[in-house]
Order: structure tokens, then C-alpha cells, then sequence
């Protein structure tokens, strides 16, 4: 495990790592997965550039409308942060549900979006949580909605030469992530996420997103549509009220148009037909306020 | 074994081993560099099977810091033969060995084409990948059922069909024909899915040449160092006295660290041939492509059965996939796998017919079990059948048919001689230990543990019965005892996670009555060490220990007359007390062991002694010690997901004599561990072109902590009466136990006679949609 030969360039500011971009390179943050294919020589980009220690990419800075959280936050920062797991708790959710803990030590948010591993467990709980990338390059600052960010494996809407700066993640009421793990790898094989708001005791501005089944994390806006309105109540007890059971069954349906995901331990069909319980679950957790974690694992 | 409550043996002493390992202060062999030390690489066949039209390595040679890029030339050109041992002698062909560079073909993905010696890792790889090898490439056949088919492609000219060997054991027409002599005839197809071991450790070797001695020091992950060194005098054609193998700590061997591979032979080849150090250490997917691979059988089975449940038959024909070379023993060892067929049942004829066939796979060998849990795999999994349909009891099944204990010793119909047994009390209590009685009508169990049995999931319980045989061949031990008192024990066997240093030290200062901490325990060094056997097939306390105890009472029997003759009284007189000799009937009148110590390599001993204290033992057990015991699981599949709880695991093992509970309560963990493993998600997979898929950790899913049960144990205690200490293995028994127990506990959740491993989601799902 001898990666190939690079430079490394550790900048002092983001707009020295713009610079360092535009000459080609790719971008070193936490390094859990780059240095992985580095070292099985999968990439050569010849040159690193290191962000991972500009401390303005790196905190969290929770307020009531939302969370700030910088590009080089690590998971388990994320994970202890009270604001997080208050704010956004499918986010916490999630980040507690990837890798190990040294993995988690060492990963970062921004990283993990810009990766955009189909089975990565970030992906759908920032697009079920509404999330906004701030991305820096050449010609300035932009932002970016979840909603257009995952383009497919490992595919963003990112140039090559932008970085990731951080993410805006408004608060919700509840928010809730399940996942089923990868035997091998331990990634997300398919995984659900599911926020919303309690208005008058029911469901407002439901967002759930799928990821493992397809490229790259999918909104089920069926399912949203059918949780939308729908009292806290009916789907705290046991057996969702008929209609959502429907929805549910029916959420395989809704990544009908994007590319299947799959692989010999758990094929593209066995994965979609598995989304109904993992959405199931990710609501359960939502409502049960617990926002995921232990209750979200497969059993 | 003595019945005192103050021995040492037989009480959970905590491993005196764990403080090194655990802080990370241990040695292994990848923590040593030499000063003048190169670094070794392979370059791998990309392919399955082909054969190599031409190799380039100019470009590789002119990188700076490449000391040397070898191929099959290159050694051929030595002294050395550079041909791995194989044992042919059980084989109906005689195909070359493993050539430790390719010779002009390759036979399978992964296989060693040329190596790259460089001044560092980073050097090396870089060669490797600028060497370039061009291939013809060939047929590939990956299956060992389409291997024997006519027009399959060949990979040796001595076995045309691919068959290494077609071997029985038992008698299968007499197996036969009591199976159609019973009232009824049960079958089962079923296929035992290919593993790989995942020590922590992969396999690494630093090999040191010391030209004006012209002797040369291997440093390897050694589960046998005395059998490396008989392996790598073969291979290099060297006398073995010119070769030092030394095995520090190795993290896990589990088989695949006691025979031969090319990297410790090429590292050893290339430092006498660069007269400088050379070190190598496999990486995880190197490990993985070379192998050994293991198990990977498709069996059919019979069982002849009578309306009352009695056995009257089994006739077992399988074909196993030894992959694209034989290496060592490997090709053979299926051709024994019967003998265990028996389990714990009397059935009065057996039958085996095994087929060893040659693919374009890894090639295959021992791995935890090796042969073990194949076979009973295949005994446990068609009593399950017959039970379901028969309408009898499956736990009630299995009594019927156990073999009683005043039948021992007992000899099965495959010629397995049982040296003691008590099977039922294991059953029981294993059957009272997971509530197997709160059975209910629908053949559902009620989990005692679930906190909610009301959940939609289907519950199933699985039980199984083994034997396992342990501890063959013999073994060296010597205890020294230094002038201060101090004990260094010397055993031929190796420890990477047994925990020898806690047990033999044990057993040897109960003999010799000082305390541990006295007694150093050496282990893994081929010049320091009388040839001995190693550690594999749950043979070391057997063997070893009893080594090790025979000579400290040798040890004991010399002080004890150096002791009388310092007391001037009669031998028979002294006797040794609480770390001192003392004359019977006269308590003031005592010698420390210290001081006699002292005294036999002094002046004051009697004519008639020579000096020194130290004794050597080359032991070898009076046959086979067979370990058994009785595994349990309770498990809930969500018909959902498919997903597979294990809400209960419970183990009854049944080693004998236990020198150190905690240590074979660990053996247990660790082996039901794998087992679990097997049953429920490792496979090697290749593709249609013969590629290892499963080549790395991401893609081979070795089960992680939070995917494996709390393991309960329990245990029976049944003496063996072949050997002085009255020990049998524990090693293996885990992974012999722990998949019939899981996948007849899936199969009873599903309400199906049989489901093939690995119990996937996504096959439990297949399995309920039918």
C-alpha cells in the first residue's frame, strides 16, 4: 500500500488553495477516502492540496434558524455538537453512522459531499435536510441546494477546481435516518433520511431522501407528499395509516428514472425492494425524536 | 492432573501475553528493519489463465532505487529448485508444484509473475507497475463441477480431467445398501462456500543472509517454524541446518501461516542472492488473491433412516475445489475430510467419495477446522432433513442416535477412533441453556430474551452436534531449569493467540511448584528449539503442553534426588511442598528448589548425577483426542429486509481437561466468531474471467463486532485417556459448530429444509418470495 509519488501543498488561505486547484490536484481534507485510493494506486493526481488545517473552513456555528458547519468539520464533530444534534438531527444521525471512530476523527463533511459515494450516509440526509454547499473558486463564491448537487457516482456539481467551504442546514422539528449496512464495507447498502416540521400537531415541509439503491441520494416525493399533513399521531403508533403504507411500497417506483446501484453482496432489485422498510424505520426514528442512530442500524 | 485447589492449572489465570499485545509494545516481523534491509514485491497475474508470451522488466531495472526485478529465468538459473513442496502421494496425478515466480503459464488470479526488489516500499511498487507482462490468455474454468466436464479446459498434463484425486474412505457400497435397507432415504445437495483467512496480520517474512557463514535467518509469520524450515530447504535446496526460521508474535494464523507461499521464499532467494536483507510483507489484497483459499465443496448426502429415527446409513459424495496449484498438503487434504462424518451418531456404515479438482482459482488449504467443519457440516445439516421429515424432534433425533458413553473408545464406520465421549449432558444442557423446551406447537421457539416475540420477525432455533479431532503428531518440549531458579520452558509449537505463555507456564510450575512468574515461556525460533511440529489442527496443549509437563517431571524427579542427597536423606523420603523439598516426618529438614537449582550446576552433587537441570521431550499422543460439544442459536429474520438477528447464541464444548478456562472460553469466541462468519456473509467470489472479486476487506466481509452475538459458553468436562493431562483441542470447535447451528436455525425460521451459505439478506429475501 504505496501510494504514487505527489506534491503537497499546504495553503494558508482558501484563495492560495483556489490557486493551487487551478493547477491541477486534488483536494486533501480528512483524507478517509482519498488516501484509500491513493495508497491501492486507484488515483495519481500528482499533487495534494491540503485544506484540512485552515481553521476558517473548520466549526460549527449553531443558531435557531439553522446550522452553519464548516467544510473541514469533521463527523464526530458534528456528532457532539448539542447544536447539531438539536438543529438538524438526521445530520447527526447520519455522521454517527460513518466508518469507525477513527474514521470519524478524521473525515469531514465537505469531503464526504464532494466524494458523493452512492452509499455514503451523508448524501441523503443533507439533501432530506435541505442543506446548502458554499463553494469557493476562481471566479468567487457560490452556493449550491442539495437538490442540485448529486449528479451521480461520485459526481458532483462541483468543478474540479472549486472547494467546498461549508454547509447551511436549516433547523427542522424532527428528522429521522436508517440504514442498512454494507456486510463488507460497512457503508449505507441503502439508507433513508426523513425531516420535517410539526405545524398544528401534523406534518409540514417533508423532505425524504434515499441513497444506496441508485447513484446518487433521490427525494421520494411521493412518500412526501403522502406524509405531508399527516398528524404526528397517526405515525407514532404502530402500522402507519394505510395510505403511507402505499406510499411506502411504492418508493422503489420513485428512483424508477435513475441509474440502479448494486453490487454482489446486495443487487440493484434487492436494494430497491428494501426501501420501504428503511424509509419506514427513518420515519420511526424521526418521530420517536431519537433522530436515528441505534434504532436506524440494521437489526 | 493433580485435584488441588491451589494448582495453577486449571484456573482462569489472566494471559500474561495480553499487556504486550494490547499496548502495542510487541514485535512482529513487519516491525523489523534491518539496517542494510530491500524491500520485496510481487507482480501479479492479471489474468486466470494464460500462458506469458514475454516479460519486459527494462524499464522497471532502470528506476532509481530498484535493486533487482527477477522472473522465472532468473531462478531457474540457481542452485535452488524455486518449486514449492506439494504432497503428492495421496494424488492420482503427480502436477509440478507452485513455482515461486511463474514459469511460462499462469493458473490463476493473483499469481507471483515477477518480483521487484527495491530500496524502499514506494521503489518497489513503482517497478511493479512498470514491468509489463504479455499474455496468451487461455480457457478459464473457475467451477470444480465444470472442470470435470468434458472439453473443460486443463490445467495440468498429468490430470487431464482436472482431478487430483478421487479418494474414499469409509465403504460406500455398504453404505449403500443400508441406506436402501432403511425405511427411509433422506438427501441433501448442499454447497460449503469458499473462505479466506483474515488474520489481522497478513503473511510477511524478513529473510537475512549471512554470507561468510553462509547461513540464512527467515523472520516470518510462522504458525510451524520447524516446518518453514524444512519447506524452505526444499524450495531453496538448501540443507535445513543452513536455515534459522524465526516467528515472533504473528497475528493469527488460523492455517493459512503454516505452509509454504512464494513470499517467504522469495525473500529468502533474493537475499542470498543480493547478499543483503530482504523484507516483505503481503498486503491485505495480496493475501487475499494468494490464498490459501479454503472449504469450497458441493456434496450430496444420503442418510438411511428407520421410521424409529435410527440411522442406518450415510453415503456422502463430494467434489472440492483445490484451485490452480497443489500446495503442500493441499490438493490431498480434501481426500480426508470423511473421517468426522460420523459426528457424534453411531451409524453403522458411511461412506465418502471426494473429488479434488484443479481450477483456475487460489490454490486451496487449511483454514480453522480444515476438513472438520465440512463434514459435520454436512451430518448436522441432513439430520435437520430427516428430522423435518421424519416428524421427530431434532434434539430428539440426535439423542437417539448418540453414541453412549460406555461405547468408548468408539469406532465410527470411517474409521475414526473415538477415545471418550459423554454427548448427551452437552446436548441438555445446551437445550435448557437457550429454552429449547418452551417449544411451541407450530415448531416456532418462544425466545426467552426477545423483548418482543410479537414483532412480524420469523424465529428459529438451530442446534448441532460435532466431534472434532485433535492433536496429532508429536511435538518437542524442554524445560531448563538456570542455576538462580529460574525456568525457561521451550516448546516446538507457536502461539499466535493461543496463549501457550499462560498455559504451559501453568502447567509447568504446578510440576515443579514455583511460581509462574519464574517460567519463561520460548516459542518460534528453529535454532534455539528442538524440531518440533507447530501449532495447527488444535493439537498444541496436547501435544506441547504434555511435552512440557513430561519433562519438568523429569526436571522435578532430578531435583528431587540432588534435593536427597543435599538432605542425606532416601529419594523416596523427599518429597516437594509449597517451592521446597522436605524429608517426610522431619519438617525442618527442607532445601529450596532455588537451592538445588544452585547445587546442579555446582559442587555437592553425588556421584552418580551428572550436572545440569533440564530435560527434553519429544511426545506424540497415544492417538487422537476427539473434542465435541453441542451449539444452540436462536435467531429472527424481519421477512422485510431479510435480516438475520442472532438473538441467542449459546456454545457446551467439551475439551477435557481445561488447563485455563478463560483461554478456551476465548478459543470458543474466536472460532464461533469466524462461524458465524461463514454462515452468514465470507465468500470468494470470482467472475466469469477468473477474477477475484472478494479482494479486499471492502469487498470480504469478515463479520465486525456489532454483527456477531453475545456467545455464551458452557462446558462438560470428559477426560481424554491418550494423553497425561487429560486435554482435548478447542481451536477449531467454533467453526465447526457455528454454521449448521445458524443456517438450521435460518432454515426452521424459514420453515425450509436447507438454505446454502452465505445466509445473505438478499437470499433469505429469494427464499421467502418462493
Amino acid at each position: 500500500m504505496y501510494p504514487p509519488e505527489f506534491d503537497y501543498y499546504r495553503p494558508g488561505d482558501v484563495s492560495e488553495a483556489i490557486d493551487l486547484l487551478s493547477g491541477g490536484g486534488r483536494v486533501l481534507s480528512g483524507g478517509q477516502s482519498l488516501l484509500t485510493e491513493l495508497k491501492a494506486r486507484q488515483t495519481d493526481p500528482g499533487r495534494l492540496i491540503d485544506v484540512g488545517r485552515l481553521e476558517s473552513l473548520s466549526g460549527i456555528d449553531a443558531g435557531s434558524e439553522g446550522v452553519r458547519i464548516g467544510a473541514t468539520t469533521t463527523y464526530a464533530e458534528c456528532v457532539d455538537s448539542a447544536g447539531v444534534r438539536e438543529a438538524i438531527p438526521v445530520f447527526a444521525a447520519a455522521a454517527e453512522h460513518v466508518g469507525d471512530p477513527q474514521v470519524r476523527n478524521r473525515g469531514t463533511v465537505g469531503g464526504n459531499l464532494a466524494q458523493a459515494d452512492p452509499e455514503g450516509d451523508l448524501p441523503p440526509a443533507a439533501l432530506a435536510a435541505d442543506a446548502t454547499v458554499h463553494v469557493a473558486g476562481p471566479d468567487g463564491e457560490r452556493t449550491i441546494p442539495a437538490d442540485d448537487l448529486f449528479e451521480g457516482e461520485n459526481r458532483t456539481a462541483l468543478e474540479s477546481e472549486e472547494l467546498v467551504t461549508e454547509l447551511v442546514l436549516p433547523a427542522h422539528d424532527a428528522g429521522g435516518y436508517a440504514r442498512r449496512i454494507h456486510p463488507a464495507s460497512g457503508y449505507a447498502m441503502v439508507s433513508a433520511a426523513v425531516v420535517f416540521d410539526v405545524e398544528s400537531e401534523a406534518v409540514a415541509g417533508a423532505r425524504v431522501a434515499a441513497g444506496g439503491a441508485v447513484e446518487r441520494p433521490i427525494r421520494l416525493a411521493g412518500v412526501e407528499k403522502t406524509i405531508e399533513g399527516t398528524p404526528v399521531a397517526d405515525l407514532a403508533g404502530n402500522g402507519f395509516p394505510t395510505e403511507i403504507g402505499n406510499a411506502l411500497d411504492r418508493a422503489g417506483d420513485e428512483v424508477d428514472d435513475e441509474l440502479p446501484y448494486g453490487d454482489r453482496h446486495a443487487s440493484a432489485s434487492h436494494r430497491r425492494e428494501l426501501l420501504p422498510a428503511y424509509v419506514e424505520r427513518a420515519i420511526e426514528n424521526a418521530i420517536d425524536g431519537t433522530g436515528s442512530a441505534e434504532g436506524g442500524e440494521s437489526r | 492432573m493433580s485435584e488441588e485447589s491451589d494448582d495453577l492449572t486449571g484456573s482462569p489465570v489472566p494471559r500474561r501475553e495480553d499487556e504486550a499485545l494490547l499496548t502495542g509494545r510487541a514485535t512482529y516481523t513487519d516491525d523489523l528493519v534491518p539496517p542494510d534491509a530491500a524491500h520485496l514485491t510481487f507482480v501479479r497475474s492479471e489474468r486466470a489463465h494464460a500462458d506469458i508470451e514475454s516479460i519486459d522488466t527494462r524499464a522497471a531495472e532502470k528506476l532509481e532505487g530498484v535493486e533487482a526485478v527477477y522472473t522465472w529465468p532468473d531462478l531457474a538459473d540457481s542452485s535452488s529448485p524455486c518449486v514449492l513442496p506439494i504432497s503428492t502421494g495421496s494424488l492420482d496425478c503427480e502436477p509440478p508444484g507452485h513455482p515461486v515466480l511463474a514459469r511460462d503459464r499462469v493458473r490463476y488470479h493473483g499469481q507471483p509473475v515477477a518480483a521487484v526488489v527495491a530500496e524502499d516500499g514506494y521503489r518497489a511498487r513503482d517497478g511493479v507497475e512498470a514491468v509489463s507482462v504479455n499474455y496468451d490468455s487461455r480457457e478459464v474454468v473457475t467451477d470444480p463441477e465444470a472442470a470435470r466436464e468434458e472439453g473443460a479446459p486443463t490445467l495440468f498434463e498429468s490430470a487431464p480431467d482436472n482431478v487430483a484425486a478421487t479418494t474414499e474412505q469409509g465403504d460406500l457400497s455398504k453404505a449403500e445398501a443400508a441406506i436402501e435397507d432403511a425405511d427411509r432415504v433422506v438427501s441433501i445437495d448442499l454447497e460449503n462456500n469458499r473462505l479466506i483467512s483474515s488474520a489481522i496480520e497478513p503473511r510477511a517474512a524478513v529473510a537475512e543472509y549471512d554470507a561468510a557463514a553462509d547461513r540464512l535467518t527467515v523472520t516470518m509469520t510462522s504458525q510451524s517454524p520447524h516446518g518453514h524450515r524444512g519447506k524452505l530447504a526444499s524450495t531453496l535446496g538448501l540443507p535445513e541446518s543452513a536455515i534459522r526460521v524465526i516467528a515472533p508474535r504473528v497475528g493469527g494464523g488460523f492455517g493459512h501461516k503454516g505452509h509454504h507461499h512464494p513470499g517467504e521464499a522469495m525473500a529468502a532467494w533474493a537475499a542470498r542472492d543480493i547478499e543483503r536483507s530482504v523484507r516483505w510483507t503481503a498486503t491485505r489484497s495480496a493475501n487475499y488473491l494468494e490464498g490459501a483459499h479454503a472449504r469450497d465443496h458441493r456434496t450430496t448426502a444420503h442418510l438411511g433412516v428407520d421410521a424409529d429415527g435410527t440411522f442406518r446409513g450415510l453415503a456422502v459424495e463430494t467434489t472440492a475445489n483445490v484451485g490452480g496449484y497443489g500446495l503442500g498438503g493441499g490438493a490431498s487434504m480434501p481426500g480426508w475430510y470423511g473421517g468426522l462424518l460420523s459426528s457424534q451418531y453411531a451409524i453403522p456404515a458411511i461412506g465418502c467419495r471426494t473429488r479434488a479438482v484443479f481450477t483456475n482459482t487460489a490454490p486451496l488449504h487449511s483454514y480453522r477446522g480444515a476438513g472438520r467443519p465440512e463434514a459435520i457440516y454436512v451430518t448436522e445439516r441432513i439430520v435437520d432433513v430427516a428430522a423435518r421429515e421424519l416428524g421427530i424432534d431434532r434434539a430428539e433425533l440426535r439423542r437417539r442416535n448418540q453414541i453412549s458413553p460406555d461405547e468408548f473408545p468408539y469406532e465410527t464406520a470411517v474409521g475414526a477412533s473415538y477415545d471418550s465421549g459423554d454427548y448427551e449432558p452437552a446436548l441438555e444442557k445446551v437445550l435448557e441453556a437457550i429454552g429449547y423446551d418452551e417449544r411451541t406447537e407450530d415448531g416456532t421457539v418462544e425466545s426467552v430474551e426477545s423483548d418482543d416475540p410479537d414483532d412480524g420477525r420469523l424465529r428459529g432455533v438451530g442446534i448441532a452436534c460435532f466431534t472434532e479431532s485433535t492433536g496429532g503428531g508429536f511435538e518437542s518440549g524442554v524445560v531448563r531449569v538456570h542455576p538462580d531458579g529460574g525456568v525457561t520452558v521451550a516448546a516446538g509449537t507457536h502461539s499466535h493467540g493461543q496463549g501457550h505463555e499462560t498455559t504451559y507456564a501453568q502447567l509447568v510450575a504446578d510440576e515443579l511448584g514455583v511460581p509462574m512468574e519464574a517460567i519463561d515461556v520460548r516459542e518460534g525460533d528453529s535454532d534455539a528449539i528442538p524440531k518440533g511440529t507447530g501449532t495447527f489442527g488444535s493439537r498444541s496443549t496436547i501435544t506441547g503442553g504434555s511435552a512440557v509437563v513430561e519433562s519438568a517431571r523429569e526436571v522435578r524427579e532430578k531435583a528431587r534426588e540432588i534435593a536427597a542427597h543435599r538432605l542425606e536423606a532416601a529419594v523416596e523420603d523427599v518429597a516437594l511442598e509449597e517451592g521446597e523439598f522436605r524429608v517426610a516426618g522431619a519438617p525442618d529438614r527442607a532445601i529450596s528448589f532455588e537451592e538445588v537449582a544452585g547445587a546442579a550446576y555446582g559442587r555437592g552433587l553425588s556421584e552418580d548425577l551428572e550436572p545440569g537441570l533440564e530435560a527434553t521431550t519429544f511426545y506424540e499422543p497415544d492417538g487422537t483426542a476427539y473434542a465435541f460439544g453441542t451449539h444452540a442459536a436462536l435467531v429472527a429474520v424481519d421477512p422485510a429486509t431479510g435480516d438475520i438477528e442472532i438473538e441467542r447464541y449459546v456454545a457446551v464444548d467439551d475439551c477435557g481437561e481445561q488447563v485455563n478456562p478463560t483461554i478456551v472460553e476465548g478459543q470458543v469466541h474466536g472460532g464461533v466468531a469466524q462461524g458465524i462468519g461463514q454462515a452468514m456473509y465470507e465468500e470468494a467470489v470470482y467472475d466469469d474471467e477468473g477474477r477475484l472479486l472478494s479482494d479486499s476487506m471492502a469487498e470480504y466481509p469478515v463479520p465486525r463486532a456489532e454483527q456477531l452475538p453475545d456467545i455464551e459458553t458452557e462446558t462438560t468436562v470428559t477426560p481424554s485417556p491418550r494423553n497425561p493431562l487429560g486435554v482435548k483441542g478447542i481451536g477449531e470447535a467454533g467453526t465447526i459448530a457455528a454454521p449448521p447451528t445458524i443456517v438450521g436455525a435460518v432454515a426452521d425460521a424459514l420453515d425450509v429444509a436447507h438454505v446454502d451459505m452465505p445466509l445473505t439478506a438478499e437470499r433469505v429475501r429469494e427464499v421467502l418470495e418462493e
